[in-house]
């Protein structure tokens, strides 16, 4: 039985065509997955496939008389409305008008569905990011849906959430509920995955068999190759890169130097509970690529906070160039990249973007030309910033902390989200830094690029370690 | 225009008065100054005007805008904390219909803002005549917070057109494809 | 038949389905009478402050004294007097000092009862945010709401954290980007609208963005889609 089909149907965005003639047709019982590059349209998609109605398209969409659609969006945290996880699943019910005596019955099911066996009202705010992915599944499935949409989930999960989010899944096509997933890097459900398609262009096009050539499916190994320098090409580099086309720093950095200390602390939450213990001492050397690497919620961010006087708690255990942290204190030499750092925008066009720093900190404004040239945005400078695609946005926030060339860049979950393409560029960007005598520390919360970090920083188990993976880079 | 507001703008209403509320909430700790409420509240009710194109969105902010300043306990709380944030909003409403396209769009929030500031300060005038104030000190009174509030309302209302440049930049005023339900 | 979890200390206990029932109509009945309650507490205050426009100099005292037995009341309820100490130190000095200014002694006595009034018309409300639980309000108030506005209402304080920190988070970036917006910056009223251009734009752009995402994830969940709206009952 055929629950939903597209048949020529196209959509306008901006004044061009986001979708051209698009066909497609999902059967009861199916798994589809849809790959593209960011910006290609993969939300836009779910969304026309779900609520037609709130779009101006043009072609046909079916849906069977029988269909019941959930979706589930991209960032649980956008999406939740209550605040407890048994009021979260009845908002549905309560929307249809269900007695609510009967709504108990229905929430329980539907909590046992994603196998997240807690009491009705446990506050949402105490779960795991990959719990609230299966909550906001579990607010689906509570009107019983036989098709599921889910856009992009593993951006947003650790390992351990696409393990549970997979359970959720298998299980629910085993009952015969159909399931389409958008998503950049699909082999993590391969397992399930029935047909695979790629939205290119504003087409979709048939792709059974991803291979290294798919530009969606290259594995994150492979990307960290081609982007960063052999030794070398390293050796080549320094001997020939010529003074006006390099990242060139005013002093020579001696990369036997320090530049961050993390002496033996504890980090906390507000009501004393312990987030992460670091027992040695940990250092940051010029050069430095570091992997700070740990499950969602283990204590990446907190940790980064403290290291840039955000937050003044073990002010006394870390050493940043040389002095105890606080917010503003190091200028220029400093450079923080936040999660979801396109909420820092706010100029007009990206030059501005960049031009703001640079004003603040009275340096040259060609430095806001050479970022660009380097992460390929030249193009895009007079744009408006708002107007991007994600992937662009969080190159241009990116830009803004690499045109004051600082000696020390933090980077807090920097590849989120980003699809292959911009993922090098990235790799490209962090690797023409480091080899200029900067040092960068990014955050991560799967072990990714092991061949391009010098260290890792691994939280397990609340404990922050000093690790070093083995050549062989384990991906999920 | 349709006639009433979707979801998604009396959500954005209904935060923007979050924000006053709360921004209110922390100058009122911080600065102490009269009229420094109606620089926020001309500031967030022009913005929602803006944003929804809609008659009647400002006012939606200020009743939202009071109710939540007496849930949250902000102020001395109570049921008139909704006059405050009321009173200024359907005025300026009101003005909105009076002056339909006059002017520029910048002079017209001027304008409104003045007229908002005007409604703040009467209700303060109106409340001291009641409790049987003097009407020289009342008016004395009316006089020095409808300067200041004017004041501190056009620097509110001089920020809109900005805020507005900077929404519609970000797309999320006009919406391209999408039909508007 | 399922079994009702609930948390009691944060220990999961389960209970019959009999109890359960039992337990969930006590506990329906309680919150009906504390949503009653608060209500009248509303219309009470209201009554009292409106009073103090209305009543003579003569039955001034009475009011008064209702008043007192509120403050009490309040003040063991753990409200802070702070506040209004505040505002009777405040409107003493301006009204007291505004009839010195324009009649000398003479009309001081007056002053002070319309300083009296003054705090008469406040202190119901500061009694009322003072004992009643906010959530109590706003389940009063959302009654007299459409079922839009009221989800509006109840959405806007769960999002209330978030706002405060998406704010902490970008005056930090921004702070970090060299914007002049620490506190020894903002000393100068030239950087006031730095704070508004590089914390209150994106901050603003973000609520939008956020309303639009909840609106599109509501609407999904079919709000509004019918006239009768049911009520989870463990709210």
């Amino acid at each position: 039985m055929t629950l939903l089909a597209l048949h020529q149907v196209e959509l306008q965005h901006q004044s061009t065509s986001l979708f051209k003639q698009l066909n497609l047709q999902i059967a009861a019982g199916e798994c589809h997955c849809i790959c593209g590059v960011t910006g290609s349209g993969k939300t836009t998609l779910l969304q026309l496939m779900a609520m037609p109605s709130q779009f101006n398209y043009q072609g046909q969409i079916y849906h069977n008389q029988e269909l019941r659609l959930g979706l589930v969006m991209q960032d649980p945290n956008v999406q939740i409305i209550r605040e407890t996880i048994g009021a979260e699943i009845a908002f549905g019910l309560e929307n249809l008008g269900y007695p609510a005596v009967n709504m108990l019955n229905l929430v329980e099911k539907a909590l046992a569905q994603v196998g997240l066996t807690l009491p009705l009202d446990t506050l949402i705010s105490h779960l795991s990011l990959g719990q609230k992915y299966r909550l906001m599944v579990a607010a689906q499935l509570v009107f019983e849906p036989n098709l599921l949409f889910i856009d992009e989930p593993w951006a947003q999960l650790d390992n351990q959430g696409i393990k549970e989010l997979l359970n959720v899944l298998e299980y629910l096509l085993s009952t015969g509920v159909s399931v389409v997933i958008t998503e950049h890097h699909s082999a993590a459900f391969s397992s399930i995955i029935n047909f695979h398609w790629r939205l290119d262009k504003g087409a979709i096009i048939s792709s059974t068999m991803p291979t290294l050539d798919d530009s969606c499916d290259l594995s994150i190994q492979d990307i960290s190759r081609q982007a960063v320098l052999t030794a070398d090409d390293r050796r080549v580099y320094d001997q020939q890169k010529p003074a006006a086309q390099s990242v060139v720093y005013q002093a020579e950095i001696d990369k036997s130097l320090s530049l961050l200390t993390l002496s033996p602390l504890n980090i906390q939450f507000n009501d004393q509970r312990p987030v992460l213990q670091l027992k040695e001492t940990l250092a940051l050397m010029a050069g430095d690529i570091v992997g700070l690497f740990g499950e969602n919620g283990c204590g990446k961010t907190s940790l980064f906070n403290q290291i840039v006087g955000v937050d003044l708690a073990n002010q006394t255990r870390i050493s940043l160039l040389g002095k105890a942290p606080k917010l503003g204190l190091y200028g220029a030499e400093v450079g923080f990249l936040m999660q979801r750092p396109s909420r820092q925008l706010f100029e007009m066009t990206v030059r501005q973007e960049l031009e703001f720093s640079l004003k603040r900190f009275g340096l040259p404004l060609s430095n806001a030309t050479e970022v660009l040239t380097q992460l390929d945005l030249l193009h895009l400078a007079s744009h408006s910033p708002h107007k991007m695609s994600y992937g662009q946005q969080h190159l241009i926030a990116l830009a803004s902390v690499l045109c004051i060339k600082p000696k020390v860049l933090l980077l807090d979950d920097p590849f989120a989200g980003l699809d292959n393409q911009y993922f090098a560029r990235v790799i490209a960007c962090l690797t023409q830094f480091a080899l200029a005598g900067g040092a960068v520390i990014f955050s991560s919360h799967r072990p990714i690029l092991l061949d391009l970090v010098s260290k890792s920083w691994l939280i397990d188990q609340q404990q922050l370690t000093e690790q070093c993976f083995a050549a062989k880079a384990v991906s999920l | 225009m349709k006639p009433s507001f979707n979801l998604h703008h009396a959500l954005f209403i209904g935060f923007c008065a979050t924000l006053l509320v709360a921004i209110k909430s922390m100058m009122r700790m911080k600065l102490g100054l009269t009229g420094h409420s109606m620089f926020l509240m001309s500031l967030f009710y022009l913005v929602c005007y803006g944003a929804t194109n809609k008659i009647g969105s400002i006012t939606l902010c200020g009743l939202m805008a009071g109710m939540l300043a007496m849930i949250l306990g902000v102020g001395k709380g109570g049921v008139f904390i909704l006059l405050k944030f009321g009173l200024p909003a359907v005025a300026m409403d009101l003005g909105l219909i009076l002056l339909a396209n006059l002017f520029t769009l910048r002079w017209r929030f001027i304008i409104l803002a003045v007229i908002g500031s005007l409604a703040w300060s009467s209700k303060s005038a109106v409340q001291n005549i009641l409790i049987g104030m003097d009407l020289q000190v009342a008016l004395f009174q009316f006089g020095l917070s409808c300067l200041q509030g004017s004041l501190f309302a056009i620097a509110g209302a001089s920020l809109v057109p900005l805020i507005l440049n900077r929404l519609d930049a970000h797309d999320l005023i006009i919406r391209n494809g999408m039909a508007d339900k | 038949m399922s079994w009702l979890r609930l948390s009691h200390s944060h220990s999961r206990e389960v209970i019959s389905p009999a109890v359960q029932d039992k337990s969930l109509s006590d506990r329906m009945v309680k919150s009906k009478k504390k949503l009653v309650l608060c209500a009248l507490a509303i219309i009470f205050s209201i009554v009292l402050s409106s009073s103090a426009f209305l009543v003579t100099r003569q039955q001034l005292g009475l009011l008064l004294l209702i008043n007192l037995v509120m403050l009490i009341h309040a003040w063991f309820q753990q409200a802070k007097l702070a506040p209004l100490l505040k505002l009777f130190a405040i409107q003493s000095f301006i009204t007291i000092g505004l009839y010195f200014l324009f009649y000398g002694s003479e009309r001081v006595i007056e002053a002070v009862f319309v300083v009296i009034r003054i705090i008469l018309v406040m202190l119901p409300s500061w009694w009322l945010a003072s004992t009643q639980n906010g959530h109590q309000i706003s389940q009063v108030l959302c009654l007299l709401l459409s079922t839009k506005w009221a989800f509006v209402i109840t959405t806007s304080i769960k999002i209330l954290p978030f706002i405060t920190q998406e704010a902490r988070d970008i005056y930090h970036i921004q702070c970090l980007r060299g914007a002049r917006i620490t506190p020894k910056a903002l000393l100068n009223p030239l950087n006031w609208y730095e704070l508004v251009q590089c914390v209150l734009f994106p901050l603003l752009i973000q609520l939008l963005s956020l309303s639009k995402h909840i609106a599109r994830s509501a609407n999904q969940r079919h709000f509004g889609s019918t006239a009768k709206h049911t009520h989870w009952p463990l709210n």
